[in-house]
């Protein structure tokens, strides 16, 4: 990985992977809150609408820190890392409370997750080209 | 002025065409202009064949069902769940309703008739409502004491309606409304104001509890409300579950509709046993058949529900369906559908009554479900079975002083909606708890159907949820399909001795009791515990689908179709289609060929196609609709009206809504 490299040469890096990210996640926990508290979402006032608000938040937390660069090496290993698993199972989640709506901010999510990954890649031989 | 020739062809012509285009809108608007129904008992009819005529929703059309209106009648404790719409809450909210209630379930069918939408409410509470918007017209508080006092939860299954053969000009309650109460006291109220009928009982009320002489060790509770056939009205009964060996026994009364008068009782058990047992009480709904005047009763089983040594003598009428002669109560024919009932199979939904044609003659029929999965197709005029019954060996007690049946009634057909065998392990719920489901399948008895209670535990399937519940199936009289929707439930029955029982539940609570499963029979040796099969996490231990919804040709007694019905929802999460949910609640057919349908514990509404089970519709509504929807057409439109009341055996998630559907202008 070269991760811990690209974040030494460029702590202030963001491109719009992260906070796509975010956005979304943002979203996410709009649609989830709306969800938890409206009546009639079939999932009003559920365990599942909860657990989707708080890992909606988590992921948005992630997208800022990821976004500000405040984090580097290998604790920005395990944020990405984690980040992935929290939009794979905030996703499988939706799928099972059939909200269609967070299940497509989700996959919105997880391309800045991966825009955020490729960019990184892309610019990290370049920088040590100059 | 001269008629031109020419006009004079064309006239004729066009007033030709104008009245044919007159006649054409004519018959098209009387096919989407539906005729007026009523929706009057529980059941649509007193036949329970819960059908509707009305063709206006169509399998084609269904799909734009819209709700016309909700309401929310205010009278639900939610216990654990927030109320789904506290703003709507607070427009009918009781403002005495203690803090302390004990929560509510709703399993009422709302009644259409008199123009009016009727309900009942667990705070015991008439809501007379405009069916097409839903506006209340008046209310009757019934004043009703609000505990729990036989079953856990504050309980209703709506009202009666009656009206007289020949109404007196100008005089109150010449229709009236019904509604009973947790302490079985029978209200009767003027359909038209919500005014109390002094003339009825005592001030309007008649307290089956004076009544209550044989083991009071409770009162009883009248849940279910009345069946009302010319003037008589026959009121059975609900109690405490499990509580004693001895309990009052199963009186069903009949009463006059106008005074309240007792007419006859009906005794299940036989005056010199009934001390010595209880129970074998008519708790859910019966049928009539107008034309004989024969009341159909569905009998519950005696007490103490998993043990029977107190009551070892023949008690023919326990657990059966059971034809009474409406004028005297005498019995016609009973058929026991289970002996020495082990299992609280109580038979537990109204008998629904059909001509069934068969190889080339018309049978009179009845066709009862059962918790225990049978379906019972009888000759209604004899009892005598239209389809085979035979009697067949059951394992044998090894429970001291009890002595099982050594044989048990067993219908070959239709195919039971389940089998002899519980379905198997689930192996995800078996990994997903580190193997405690097969070990505990290995821990316990098991020797198929009618596997009795034991001291080790047995494995009982289908459980006391069933099968089938108080729903029971729906006829198409015409076509003569029955539709049926079931539950495959696993439930462990295990007696205590009563050492060992006061020795387990001494440090408990009463939700510690009610949760781990323990009821204690007290006067019988053993206590028992029952739970459903469940993994650490909550998961069933046994294969999906958990319910289904099947068809069945009365004619040929074949299955036509079974699927999958609902979805299990946990922590709002809903699983696979294909595992289907528990039900509660029944399904109502139409003319057009659809079934409409609540009961899954998803909290859906759905209408489905008679020829096939698909699903064409559904919708969203606040907790489950456990009992049946009222089908009826109101100034030329056909609505839907479900009472979203929700039980705990599905779901915590209970409510006080009524949300009436119909296709949109």
């Amino acid at each position: 990985m070269s991760g811990g490299i690209v974040l030494r040469t460029e702590p202030n890096y963001t491109g719009i992977g992260s906070p796509l990210m975010a956005f979304a996640a943002l979203l996410g926990a709009v649609v989830s809150i709306y969800n938890y508290i409206t009546p009639l979402t079939g999932i009003d006032g559920t365990g599942g609408a909860l657990l989707v608000i708080i890992s909606s938040l988590l992921l948005l937390g992630a997208g800022i820190i990821l976004s500000a660069g405040w984090v580097s090496g290998a604790l920005r290993i395990i944020l990405v890392v984690l980040s992935a698993l929290g939009i794979i199972g905030t996703a499988f989640a939706a799928y099972l409370l059939e909200s269609q709506e967070l299940l497509f901010l989700m996959i919105v999510c997880a391309l800045g997750w991966l825009i955020y990954l490729f960019q990184r890649r892309r610019r990290a031989p370049m920088r040590g080209a100059q | 002025m001269s008629r031109s020739p020419q006009l004079g062809k064309v006239v004729p012509q066009t007033w030709a065409a104008l009245l044919w285009l007159l006649l054409m809108l004519v018959v098209a608007s009387a096919g989407s202009v539906a005729q007026e129904t009523t929706w009057p008992t529980f059941n649509g009819d007193l036949k329970a064949q819960k059908y509707s005529p009305l063709t206006q929703i169509t399998p084609e059309n269904v799909g734009r069902l819209r709700p016309a209106w909700r309401m929310h009648t205010g009278d639900v404790n939610p216990n654990s769940f927030p109320p789904p719409d506290f703003s709507a809450h607070t427009r009918n909210m009781v403002p005495n309703a203690p803090k302390d209630a004990p929560p509510t379930v709703w399993s009422a069918t709302p009644l259409f008739v008199n123009d009016t939408l009727y309900l009942g409410t667990p705070f015991y509470r008439i809501f007379a409502l405009e069916p097409d918007t839903g506006r209340t017209k008046w209310i009757y508080d019934s004043k009703a004491v609000l505990e729990a006092l036989t079953q856990p939860d504050l309980k209703n299954r709506g009202v009666a309606y009656w009206q007289a053969e020949t109404m007196a000009p100008s005089q109150p309650c010449q229709k009236r409304v019904y509604i009973g109460t947790m302490d079985a006291k029978l209200h009767s109220v003027d359909a038209d104001t919500g005014k109390v009928c002094e003339d009825f009982g005592n001030g309007g009320i008649v307290d089956l509890n004076v009544w209550n002489t044989v083991n009071a060790k409770w009162p009883l509770s009248i849940l279910q409300p009345p069946t009302v056939f010319k003037d008589f009205l026959f009121v059975g009964w609900a109690g405490k579950d499990w509580a004693d060996e001895e309990a009052p026994p199963g009186t069903l009364f009949a009463l006059d509709a106008r005074t309240g008068a007792l007419r006859w009782t009906f005794e299940v058990l036989p005056k010199d046993i009934a001390p010595k047992t209880g129970t074998a009480n008519i708790w859910a709904s019966m049928s009539v058949d107008p034309a004989s005047e024969v009341l159909y009763i569905p009998v519950s089983s005696p007490s103490a529900n998993f043990y029977g040594g107190n009551r070892l003598a023949p008690l023919p009428l326990g657990t059966s369906v059971t034809a009474l002669r409406i004028a005297t109560g005498e019995v016609i024919w009973s058929r026991q559908l289970v002996h020495h009932d082990l299992w609280d199979y109580d038979t537990n939904s109204a008998p629904t009554l059909v001509d069934i044609t068969k190889d080339g003659s018309t049978i009179p029929a009845v066709v009862q479900t059962s918790k225990q999965g049978f379906l019972y197709v009888l000759n209604r005029e004899t009892g005598e079975p239209i389809y085979p019954i035979e009697e067949r060996p059951v394992p044998k007690t090894t429970v001291p002083t009890e002595v099982s049946s050594p044989t048990q009634p067993y219908v070959l057909l239709p195919k039971p909606v389940v089998g002899d065998n519980w379905p198997g392990l689930f192996t995800l719920a078996d990994i997903a708890s580190l193997g405690y489901c097969s070990s505990k399948a290995k821990e316990l008895v098991d020797e198929g159907r009618f596997t009795p209670p034991s001291l080790k535990g047995s494995l009982t399937y289908p459980g006391t949820v069933g099968g089938v519940e108080w729903g029971g199936g729906s006829v198409d009289p015409n076509k003569q399909i029955f539709v049926v929707n079931y539950s495959s439930a696993v439930m462990i029955y295990k007696l205590l001795t009563r050492e060992d029982y006061d020795k387990a539940t001494s440090t408990l609570s009463a939700t510690e009791l009610a949760n781990g499963g323990y009821f204690p029979m007290s006067g019988a040796p053993y206590g028992v515990q029952l739970t459903t099969f469940l993994n650490p996490i909550g998961m069933p231990c046994w294969k999906p689908p958990y319910g289904s919804i099947s068809a069945y040709d009365l004619k040929t007694g074949q299955q036509l179709w079974n699927k999958p019905f609902g979805q299990v929802q946990k922590w709002g999460f809903y699983m696979p289609k294909s595992w289907g949910s528990i039900t509660i609640g029944g399904p109502v057919i139409t003319a057009s060929g659809l079934i409409f349908i609540g009961a899954s514990v998803d909290s859906r509404v759905r209408a489905l196609d008679l020829k096939t089970g698909d699903v064409l519709w559904e919708a969203l509504v606040s907790a489950p609709a456990v009992a049946l929807p009222a089908v009826f057409a109101h100034k030329g439109k056909q609505y839907v009206v479900f009472a979203a009341g929700g039980n705990s055996i599905l779901s915590p998630r209970v409510s006080d809504e009524v949300v009436a559907f119909s296709l949109p202008d």
